[in-house]
């Protein structure tokens, strides 16, 4: 069980896949707290389900913070480039959240993840 | 082909690899960033620093004996008035020190030898610690032989700083190379 391939240049191989895995978790400016995460899923969730949140409703999601500390995390998801704003061609007043490509390719790997846990467990 | 050779041949090729790899990679260090060199061979921001960590860590001992192969021949080329035993002796530093951190942290069981335990926060620890002993040995060295100018404690900082931004640059070209190379490969699929 302990043994390693004999193949100096395998091993090389091997231990490239091992430091990309981990050259790939270095944290970097667009690395997510827990509390800009939640916030990010709970406007990804309402724009998923076709109804995007408002500015104005974001800052007032009274179990993720104050509407002064949500404001400022809305702003950090934005220079994050995870959320973007649109208005309707009606109303300039209210500001819509939409996530990014990058948003969106954040879940994608969030799930391509679940699943390798879920293949990882049932196998 | 590959699988034809023997470990020894394929064990020389990693070193001449390694080797021409790391003086490349100080030419274009020279040509990016040779205004913020400090002194002949010590720069603010060290590239081949980074290379050093990414050969040591994939490759082992070729990879010590190529970054020392390649810094014998550019301290040669470039710095022939430290004279034959400094030089020798920064060769040798140059590329077994990432390798002596590596053994040290295998040795105390928080790095294991095929990086089967590698985390992110265990590669920032080893470029942090190499990057100290490198600057730290290498001045030890220049204060030993007396070399023009040697402070080792005010020396010790450009070449710790320049070996850790080198590094972290390194790093990080090569976490964004590998974020292309998933993009690319998930727009295709």
């Amino acid at each position: 069980m302990t043994s390693t391939p004999r193949s100096p240049l395998a091993n090389v191989y091997f231990r490239f896949l091992q430091l990309a895995r981990a050259v790939e978790a270095l944290p970097d400016m667009t690395a997510l707290d827990a509390n800009e995460s939640a916030l990010l899923e709970a406007v990804v969730l309402r724009w998923h389900e076709g109804a995007p949140m408002t500015v104005r409703e974001a800052i007032h999601v009274a179990t993720l913070g104050s509407p002064a500390t949500l404001h400022k995390r809305i702003t950090r998801l934005r220079h994050k480039g995870m959320l973007a704003t649109f208005s309707e061609a009606g109303d300039r007043r209210a500001k819509f959240l939409i996530p990014t490509e990058q948003a969106l390719q954040y879940f994608d790997r969030l799930g391509q993840s679940l699943q390798q846990a879920q293949g990882s467990a049932t196998s | 082909m590959i699988r034809r050779l023997s470990p020894t041949v394929q064990w020389a090729l990693m070193s001449l690899v390694s080797a021409f790899l790391f003086v490349q990679f100080f030419a274009l260090n020279e040509f990016l960033f040779g205004f913020l060199e400090h002194a002949k061979g010590i720069n603010w921001v060290f590239l081949p620093a980074g290379f050093r960590v990414l050969l040591v860590l994939l490759l082992g001992i070729p990879g010590a004996v190529g970054i020392a192969l390649g810094s014998l021949w550019l301290n040669a080329d470039q710095l022939p008035v430290l004279g034959p035993m400094p030089m020798l002796l920064t060769s040798i530093v140059s590329g077994f020190s990432p390798w002596c951190v590596k053994y040290a942290m295998e040795m105390r069981g928080i790095l294991h030898r095929e990086l089967s335990d590698i985390s992110s926060a265990r590669l920032l620890q080893f470029v942090v610690l190499y990057a100290m002993v490198n600057a730290i040995v290498h001045q030890l060295i220049f204060w030993q032989f007396s070399l023009t100018g040697s402070q080792p404690w005010v020396g010790v900082w450009p070449m710790f700083v320049g070996d850790m931004v080198g590094a972290l640059v390194i790093l990080y070209v090569f976490k964004m190379g590998l974020r292309w190379l998933r993009d690319r490969v998930q727009a295709r699929s």
